[in-house]
């Protein structure tokens, strides 16, 4: 798949990966695994730049004893996953028009 | 290589980008071991599971930017002493021209190539409008000038087909630029971060 279609879908990911509730790095991977095999060093620089964008927000939680980083979508995250939705939509439309007719010829 | 060794080496190969990029990077790597084994993955296994040292570089430094780095590695960890502001003064003379010598040359080099993408653009556009005399052609065959129409067609078809392979070609080579920047910029980045010792595994 084409790089820069590939990064900008895994972004759609890991933001959905934590719509509905909060959720941590090793979490987010086995969530995406049945859908989309991500590894960490993809992940790390996607949760940083998803966080720059101010997409989501990051809060340090004690866990048994140690420290765990959740990160929690925000508004303007929600808000991409919704322009996601729409986008696709024009994807498929294309996506039947490429493929128009192939099923009768078979 | 267990937990401790792993994050000492990462933290190893990582030094010259900011320590709090550093810092965050090697907590990232730590949870993520950690959450590995509460599910029941020796260290050994959790470490092997992940990416090697050498791709978690790679993914970190493309995300760290140049001007940071440059920041970090000439930024004075102390105030700087009257002496050193003064030889630093006194030779600018020197290094500013040629800090000024080196930028443009790489930023030459780089609209040089660019410009060389732009030109072939800018003839693939030239040859693909020639093949407008195709319509001279057609009204030469309608005025009954079949030689010269059909001549005047072929060579508008000609001159098409030369656009299409012009057109892919410059589409080709901007697709490398954008792949050779990048690289270039990842070269860069990575001068600025200390050669470590290759990876064992």
């Amino acid at each position: 798949m084409d790089i820069q279609l590939k990064r900008g879908l895994l972004d759609v990911c890991v933001l959905a990966a934590i719509k509905n509730e909060e959720s941590y790095g090793y979490q987010i991977i086995k969530d995406m695994k049945p859908y989309v095999e991500v590894s960490e060093s993809t992940l790390y620089p996607i949760l940083r730049r998803l966080e720059a964008q101010e997409l989501l927000t990051v809060r340090t939680i004690e866990y048994s004893g140690r420290l765990r980083k959740y990160y929690h979508i925000t508004h303007l995250g929600l808000k991409r996953l919704e322009e996601f939705k729409d986008e696709w939509k024009e994807v498929i439309s294309i996506y039947n028009f490429v493929t128009k007719g192939e099923n009768s010829n078979e | 290589m267990n937990k401790q060794e792993f994050l000492t080496e990462l933290k190893k190969r990582l030094s010259g980008i900011p320590k709090k990029d550093i810092d965050q990077t090697i907590e990232f790597y730590e949870e993520l071991i950690l959450d590995k084994m509460e599910e029941g993955q020796t260290e050994e296994e959790a470490i092997a599971s992940l990416d090697s040292i050498d791709e978690i570089v790679k993914a970190t430094l493309s995300n760290v930017s140049i001007p940071k780095l440059v920041k970090e590695k000439f930024a004075p960890k102390r105030s700087l002493k009257t002496w050193e502001i003064v030889v630093i003064a006194s030779t600018a003379i020197i290094w500013i021209p040629l800090a000024i010598v080196l930028l443009s040359v790489i930023l030459s080099l780089y609209v040089g190539l660019w410009s060389g993408v732009i030109a072939l653009a800018a003839s693939t556009i030239s040859v693909g409008a020639s093949s407008l005399i195709i319509v001279g052609g057609i009204l030469d065959l309608c005025m009954g000038h079949a030689a010269s129409g059909i001549f005047t067609i072929g060579l508008a078809l000609a001159f098409l087909g030369t656009a299409l392979l012009l057109g892919l070609l410059t589409f080709k080579l901007s697709k490398l630029m954008v792949v050779l920047c990048k690289k270039i910029i990842l070269w860069i980045k990575s001068l600025f971060i200390k050669r470590g010792e290759k990876d064992e595994n």
